[in-house]
C-alpha cells in the first residue's frame, strides 16, 4: 500500500505537491518519506477498518488558506475564562497570553523522531504542517488557570498541525480543547505529549461541527513515572472523525484515564482509537466511552491495553457502551486487552443496544413525556463517561449533549 | 365512579389474556384483587397505565368517567393514575429527586397547574421520607439503582406519596418487604387513604390487607373477576386456595 506500490490517489499527490512547494527542513523529509510509504489508510487496513480515509479524501486538496474572516468568539467552554491558543485553519492567530507556567514557542525539532513515521496521518501531519517543526507548548510550574487551545477550520482544503505539548517535572495543567469546522476542510492534527515525572496533564476536548469536515486527531504521548493524564472527548463526528491516542506509560504508577462519547446523527462518523502500553509497575488506567448513534451514524470504538511482561500491578479497565436509535444507526466496537504479565487487574466490558422501552414506559407512567423521558435516559447513560471530569467542564459536557438530544 | 372497567378483552400475541373483566372501584374505597400466578392481574395493571403491546379488542376503562384507553401513559398519569410495578425499574444515572421533579412538574404542566418551587418539592420529599423511614442518602442515589428488592417497593410508595395520584394501583406492593418494612410501607399507603381517591391493591397475601383493610376483595382468575366479597373472602382463600374458581372455569 505505499504510495510506490499503489498507483498515487489524487489526494495522495495533491498532499505531494504541498510537501513540494514547502521547505525540506525540520524533520519533513523523514516524515514525507513515511507517509509515501504508508499512503492514506483505508478500511482494507485492520485498524481502520470503519474509517476509510482514503476513500473519504477522493477529491484531491491543496493547502487551506488563512482564514478571512474574523475569527468568532469560542463556542465550547464559553464560559470557563480560559487563557486562549487559537489556531485557524493550521495557523497561529496572535500572540497568546498564557498563564505562568506556561509557555507557547517553536521547535524545528521535538520528540524523538521514528515514533510519528509510525502512523500515517501523524506522519503526514509532520510533513505538511505549514510552520516547519513543532508547536510546543511548555508547563514549568503547577498552571491552575485552564488553557484553551481552539482549532478552526474552515473551507475545502486540508491543513495539518504538529503540536507538542512538554509537561515537566511535578508540573500541571489542563486544557480545553474545542475542534470547530464550518464548510468541508480536512483537518489533521498532531498532538505529541511529553509527560515527564509526575506531571499532571487533564486535556478535556469537544469536537462540534458541520457535517462535512473531516478531522483526524493523532496523540502520541510519553508517560513517565507517577505522571497522569486524563483526556475526555465529546463528538458529534462529520464526515469522517477519528480521535487516535497512543500513550506509551514507561515508568511505574502512571494514571491514565480516556474517557468519550460520540453522538452522531445524519451520516456523520465518528471513531475513537486508544492504545495504552504499560510498560512499568503499578499503573492504573481507566476508561469509559459511551456512544449515542441515530439515523444512519456511525460511530467506531477501537480500545487496546498493552501490558508488558515487567508491568505487574497493573490495573486497567475499559468500558464501551453504545446505543442505537435508528434500524440504520451503527456502532463497531473492537476492545482488546494484550497481557503478558501475570499479576494484573485487567477488563473490558462492550455492549451495543437500543434503549430500554420498560425503562421508558416506567418513566411515562409517571408523567414524562416519551421525548423527555428519552432524553433522561440517555444523558444518564452518556454522563457516566463524564463522571471524571471537573464539575465546570462537565457542565459544558453535559450541556452541549443536551442541546444535541434537544434536536431530536 | 372513580375507576370502571367494563368487559375488558386483551390479548398479547394472538393468546388472549384478559377475557370480560369488569369491576368498579368507587372514590373513597380501596378494592383488592387476589389470584394465582398468571391470572392476568398485571397484565390489568399495565393496560390500565398504557404500557405497548398489549391489544384491547374490546371494553372498555375509564377514569373518572373518561376513557383511558386511548391515552399516552404519560396522559394517564396527569389524570392521577399511578401504578406501583411489581417490578420496578432501575434507572442508573438518573438522579431520583430530579426524576421525580420532572415527573410531577410534567403532570402539573399537563393539568394547566403551576410548577413546584425547589423548596417545596424538597419540603414534600424530606415529609415523604419520614413517613417511610427512608434515609435522606437513598434520594441522592440514582432511582432504583442498586436498590434490594424491598427498597424499590419503598421507593414506589414514596412515588406516590410524591404524586398524589387520584387512583392508585398497587401490583405486589407487598412482595419483597420485611415485616417491619410492610408496616411502614402500609402507613404510607394508608396515608393515602382519602374520600377522593381510589386504590386497587393486587396481592398474594393477607397481611396488608390486615393493615389496609380493603372495603372489597376480587377474585380474578384466568382473566376475570370470579367472585367478590369482603375482607373475609381474603380469609377463606389464604385457607382453601384458588381451586374452586379453576374448577369453575374449567
Ligand atoms: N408479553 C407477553 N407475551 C406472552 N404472554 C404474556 C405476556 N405478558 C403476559 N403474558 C401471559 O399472560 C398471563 C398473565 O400474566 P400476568 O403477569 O398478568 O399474571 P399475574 O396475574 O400478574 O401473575 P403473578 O401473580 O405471577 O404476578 C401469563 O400467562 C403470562 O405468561
Ligand atoms: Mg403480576
Amino acid at each position: 500500500m505505499s504510495l510506490t506500490q499503489h498507483k498515487p490517489t489524487p489526494a495522495e499527490t495533491a498532499f505531494r505537491e504541498a510537501y513540494e512547494a514547502l521547505d525540506a527542513s525540520g524533520g519533513r523529509a523523514q516524515s514525507w518519506a513515511a507517509f509515501a510509504e504508508q499512503g492514506l489508510p483505508h478500511k482494507r487496513v485492520e485498524e481502520w477498518k470503519w474509517s476509510d480515509v482514503r476513500q473519504t479524501l477522493r477529491q484531491p486538496r491543496s493547502q487551506s488558506g488563512a482564514v478571512e474572516s474574523d475569527i468568532s468568539p469560542a463556542q465550547a467552554f464559553g464560559t470557563a475564562g480560559a487563557a486562549e491558543i487559537v489556531f485557524a485553519n493550521g495557523r497561529l492567530i496572535g500572540e497568546p497570553e498564557l498563564p505562568e507556567g506556561a509557555v507557547l514557542h517553536r521547535q524545528d525539532e521535538a520528540n524523538p523522531p521514528g515514533e510519528r513515521e509510525s502512523y500515517p496521518l501523524a506522519a503526514l501531519a509532520g510533513a505538511l504542517t505549514l510552520e516547519t517543526g513543532a508547536y510546543v507548548l511548555e508547563i514549568n510550574g503547577e498552571v491552575s488557570r485552564p488553557i484553551r487551545l481552539r482549532l478552526i477550520s474552515e473551507g475545502e482544503g486540508a491543513h495539518h498541525l504538529r503540536l507538542s505539548v512538554v509537561v515537566r517535572e511535578n508540573a500541571s495543567a489542563t486544557i480545553l480543547e474545542s475542534h470547530e469546522g464550518e464548510g468541508a476542510p480536512y483537518a489533521n492534527t498532531l498532538v505529541e505529549l511529553d509527560l515527564q515525572r509526575n506531571a499532571r496533564l487533564k486535556r478535556y476536548i469537544i469536537h462540534q461541527g458541520s457535517a462535512d469536515v473531516v478531522n483526524t486527531t493523532t496523540t502520541l504521548g510519553h508517560v513517565a513515572e507517577r505522571a497522569g493524564y486524563h483526556q475526555a472527548i465529546l463528538t458529534f463526528g462529520g464526515a469522517l472523525t477519528r480521535f487516535d491516542a497512543r500513550l506509551t506509560c514507561e515508568g511505574d504508577e502512571t494514571d491514565i484515564r480516556l474517557d468519550g462519547a460520540y453522538l452522531l446523527d445524519g451520516q456523520r462518523h465518528a471513531d475513537l482509537t486508544s492504545v495504552v502500553d504499560h510498560r512499568g509497575e503499578g499503573s492504573v488506567t481507566q476508561q469509559v466511552v459511551k456512544g449515542v448513534v441515530d439515523d444512519r451514524g456511525r460511530g467506531a470504538f477501537q480500545g487496546r491495553f498493552d501490558v508488558a511482561r515487567g508491568a505487574q500491578k497493573t490495573d486497567a479497565q475499559m468500558q464501551h457502551h453504545a446505543l442505537l436509535l435508528s434500524e440504520r444507526a451503527q456502532s463497531n466496537a473492537k476492545p482488546e486487552l494484550m497481557i503478558f504479565a501475570d499479576d494484573v487487574q485487567c477488563a473490558h466490558g462492550n455492549t451495543v443496544g437500543a434503549l430500554d422501552e420498560n425503562a421508558l414506559f416506567y418513566m411515562r407512567s409517571r408523567g414524562i413525556d416519551a421525548a423527555s423521558a428519552r432524553a433522561l435516559l440517555i444523558e444518564a447513560f452518556i454522563s457516566e463517561a463524564f463522571a471524571h471530569i471537573p464539575d465546570d467542564v462537565q457542565e459544558e459536557f453535559i450541556a452541549r449533549s443536551r442541546e444535541w438530544l434537544e434536536k431530536k | 365512579m372513580m375507576l370502571k372497567i367494563d368487559n375488558l378483552h386483551v390479548s398479547v400475541e394472538d393468546k388472549e389474556i384478559l377475557k370480560g373483566l369488569s369491576l368498579e372501584v368507587p372514590a373513597g374505597e380501596v378494592h383488592a384483587i387476589m389470584g394465582p400466578n398468571g391470572a392476568g392481574k398485571s397484565t390489568l395493571a399495565h393496560v390500565a397505565t398504557g404500557r405497548d403491546g398489549y391489544e384491547i379488542t374490546d371494553g372498555s376503562i375509564t377514569l373518572k368517567g373518561e376513557e383511558l384507553t386511548e391515552m399516552e401513559p404519560e396522559e394517564r398519569a396527569a389524570k392521577g393514575l399511578f401504578l406501583s410495578f411489581q417490578y420496578p425499574l432501575e434507572l442508573a444515572g438518573v438522579p431520583t429527586l430530579t426524576f421525580l421533579r420532572t415527573a410531577l412538574n410534567a403532570q402539573r404542566k399537563a393539568r394547566g397547574e403551576e410548577e413546584i418551587s425547589a423548596p417545596d418539592f424538597m419540603k414534600k420529599a424530606r415529609a415523604a421520607a419520614e413517613t417511610l423511614k427512608m434515609p435522606m442518602d437513598m434520594l441522592k442515589r440514582s432511582l432504583n439503582a442498586g436498590f434490594s428488592g424491598g427498597e424499590k417497593k419503598r421507593m414506589e410508595i414514596f412515588q406516590a406519596l410524591i404524586l398524589e395520584p387520584d387512583f392508585l394501583i398497587l401490583d405486589e406492593t407487598d412482595s419483597g418487604l420485611d415485616i417491619d418494612a410492610l408496616k411502614v410501607v402500609a402507613e404510607g399507603v394508608d396515608n393515602l387513604r382519602n374520600a377522593d381517591r381510589g386504590m386497587l391493591v393486587i396481592t398474594h397475601y393477607q397481611r396488608l390487607l390486615d393493615y389496609l383493610a380493603p372495603d372489597k376483595v376480587h377474585v380474578m382468575a384466568q382473566g376475570r373477576i370470579m367472585d367478590s366479597g369482603g375482607p373475609e373472602l381474603a380469609r377463606a382463600l389464604e385457607s382453601e386456595g384458588y381451586d374452586r374458581y379453576l374448577e369453575d372455569a374449567a
